[in-house]
């Protein structure tokens, strides 16, 4: 078990934070680890988008074989990554240095409280039946070694596609974790292994986004992600909020769109404001597009809304006509994926 | 048009029911900001909040999602609305500007405790509980699953037909069962296994002779359910079922 709990560590912490490395090394001051991880998971789902949806419809590979695929090219960019930031690991002894620089009591604070969240949501449990589905086509599908062939409410073969989830194909991510994490179940994955890192992911979006929004004034930073980790924990009053979505189901495609996509599609959007020039965060923003289409089949229509309201329309006031095509070209993604769903459910 | 702008109005309150007061709270967030907010911080944020606000209300928004994508999940829209960033933000700001040293740690542990207050905290609220078993399902649920697996021997496809609190789980758990269908009787077309899905999951009436003629029908070898009074169990022995076990309510029959 412990070897299974080092494999996910790899590829759920070291190598998002890697691939992550290629783009947040474009951001100048934003160079940092926590920048790394979060965008690391939007290349991360994006890959896996575009890998995933020509094996669900072509059936040409198997899981292991399209595991083996996305792990080749995750480490080629992680890889990449660390290679192009080989100057930041010269810095490694200056670690120490640089978090007691970044230290406030209100981020200690906060940091505290987000390791309770962390810790309460991998050991304990909140159930959820939509689970027969999203989690039950990830332990379907290792089991057969297939991917989305098997109905995974009954075991028989699918007859046709369930379309309105297989554009979105969030398990499948699970799936290659669970292969790739030398076959930990993927409900264990799920449930113990998910909570932790997009519980991180999230929060990691929200501190940067402080972070830009005060100007690098850590102790500012520090108590606004105080201040959110707290609200998020107490807006459970309702079972359709996004905090409730968040603390008690993050490992379901939804949840990753509402804690996790949409924030950083606000952070994504805020510097980009600041930063039209920055190549590697429109990269960003088209990786999150993308990696909202792949977690949520919602994800098609919110990620747009998202830019339309934290980006594209700075652009239209201001006239700005070459950032509104780069917001527009953002978009592809996102108009691509929702032809593809109107074919398939209108086309026949 | 104006049904579509009251069906805003209804995910709205539906969304906030039980949040006024959170609510109320991000309100008094969004006029701090507008106060002691940074110029950048407060045009970004609530800029944005109100063009979320005035895309959810807009009722084209309401009919292009609900012709495109799913009727029941509009509330989902609001997910885009930066209610906490705004209120993070605005709380920040007060505190940035209005107290210095030990009151501002005051002043930080005051707001706090008034977003505790007027929240509802996932921890108190039900939110999560214990179970004994690696992939965190019902603990009911792996014993269930374990008895068939140990009865069912080489017949590994013994088809199960189970109430919705075994179907949810049962393949999460072990994806070598098979169900006749899902839950809430998904994964299948055929109206007569969605019968025997309404029979399955009824507590009155229960009628343990038309189970055993659908499990004829379909080859379905178990039978997982709930029975609210456990003596009822004996009408299944007399219609050609065995009682392998019971967990927790939970009832598992082998038709025979």
């Amino acid at each position: 078990m412990l070897i299974k709990l080092l494999l996910s560590f790899l590829w759920l912490v070291l190598v998002p934070a890697g691939a992550g490395m290629n783009l947040s090394k474009g951001l100048k001051k934003g160079n940092t680890l926590g920048n790394a991880y979060l965008l690391g998971y939007l290349v991360m789902f994006a890959v896996t988008e575009l890998l995933a949806l020509p094996v669900i419809f072509f059936r040409h590979l198997t899981l292991r074989q399209l595991s083996c695929l996305w792990g080749g090219l995750m480490c080629a960019l992680a890889l990449t990554g660390c290679w192009r930031n080989c100057r930041l690991f010269r810095h490694l002894p200056d670690v120490g240095k640089n978090i007691r620089k970044e230290f406030s009591v209100y981020l200690a604070a906060a940091l505290l409280l987000i390791g309770i969240q962390v810790i309460v949501s991998m050991v304990m449990v909140h159930y959820d039946a939509d689970d027969a589905f999203f989690l039950g086509t990830a332990v379907t599908d290792v089991y057969h070694n297939s991917v989305f062939q098997i109905d995974p409410y009954t075991g028989d073969a699918y007859t046709s596609l369930p379309v309105r989830y297989v554009l979105s194909p969030f398990p499948v991510f699970n799936e290659i974790i669970s292969t790739l994490a030398g076959g930990i179940h993927p409900a264990v994955t799920a449930h113990m292994v998910f909570p932790g890192v997009f519980l991180l992911a999230a929060y990691a979006g929200t501190y940067h986004l402080g972070k830009t929004m005060y100007s690098g004034d850590r102790k500012a930073s520090g108590l606004f992600l105080l201040f959110v980790s707290v609200v998020q924990m107490c807006s459970c009053f309702s079972i359709y909020t996004s905090g409730t979505f968040m603390m008690t189901r993050i490992w379901q495609g939804k949840a990753v769109l509402a804690a996790v996509i949409l924030p950083a599609i606000c952070y994504l959007g805020l510097l980009l404001r600041q930063h039209k020039s920055w190549t590697a965060a429109w990269i960003a923003m088209l990786c999150a597009m993308m990696a909202g289409c792949f977690v949520s089949t919602m994800g098609v229509m919110l990620c747009p809304i998202a830019l339309g309201v934290f980006l594209l329309r700075e652009g239209i006031w201001e006239r700005d006509w070459r950032f509104v095509g780069k917001s527009l070209l953002c978009c592809i993604p996102c108009a691509v994926i929702a032809g593809l769903y109107l074919l398939l459910s209108y086309g026949g | 048009m104006l049904e579509l702008f009251l069906d805003c109005i209804r995910v709205w309150q539906l969304y906030w029911n039980g949040g006024e007061w959170f609510f109320l709270l991000m309100v008094v967030g969004a006029v701090l900001l507008v106060v002691f907010g940074e110029k950048k911080v407060r045009n970004y944020l609530l800029s944005s909040s109100v063009l979320v606000l005035f895309l959810f209300f807009l009722p084209l928004t309401n009919w292009v999602l609900r012709k495109f994508g799913d009727d029941s999940v509009y509330w989902r829209v609001l997910w885009v609305f930066p209610g906490a960033l705004v209120m993070a933000a605005g709380f920040t700001a007060f505190v940035r500007k209005c107290s210095k040293g030990w009151r501002q740690g005051v002043l930080v542990g005051l707001l706090l405790c008034g977003i505790v207050a007027a929240g509802t905290n996932v921890y108190c609220n039900g939110g999560y509980s214990w179970c004994h078993n690696m992939q965190q399902v019902p603990d009911c649920i792996v014993q269930a699953a374990e008895m068939i697996k140990a009865d069912r021997g080489e017949e590994t496809n013994a088809l199960i037909a189970g109430c919705d609190d075994a179907a949810s789980y049962l393949r999460v758990y072990d994806s070598s069962l098979h169900l006749l269908y899902g839950r809430g009787g998904r994964g299948t077309e055929d109206i007569k296994k969605k019968r025997m899905y309404h029979h399955v999951n009824n507590q009155n009436p229960i009628k343990a002779e038309i189970e055993a003629a659908y499990c004829r029908i379909y080859d379905v070898k178990y039978i997982i359910r709930r029975l609210e009074r456990p003596e009822r169990a004996g009408e299944y022995l007399t219609c050609g079922f065995r009682l392998l076990g019971e967990v927790d309510g939970l009832f598992v029959f082998r038709y025979e």
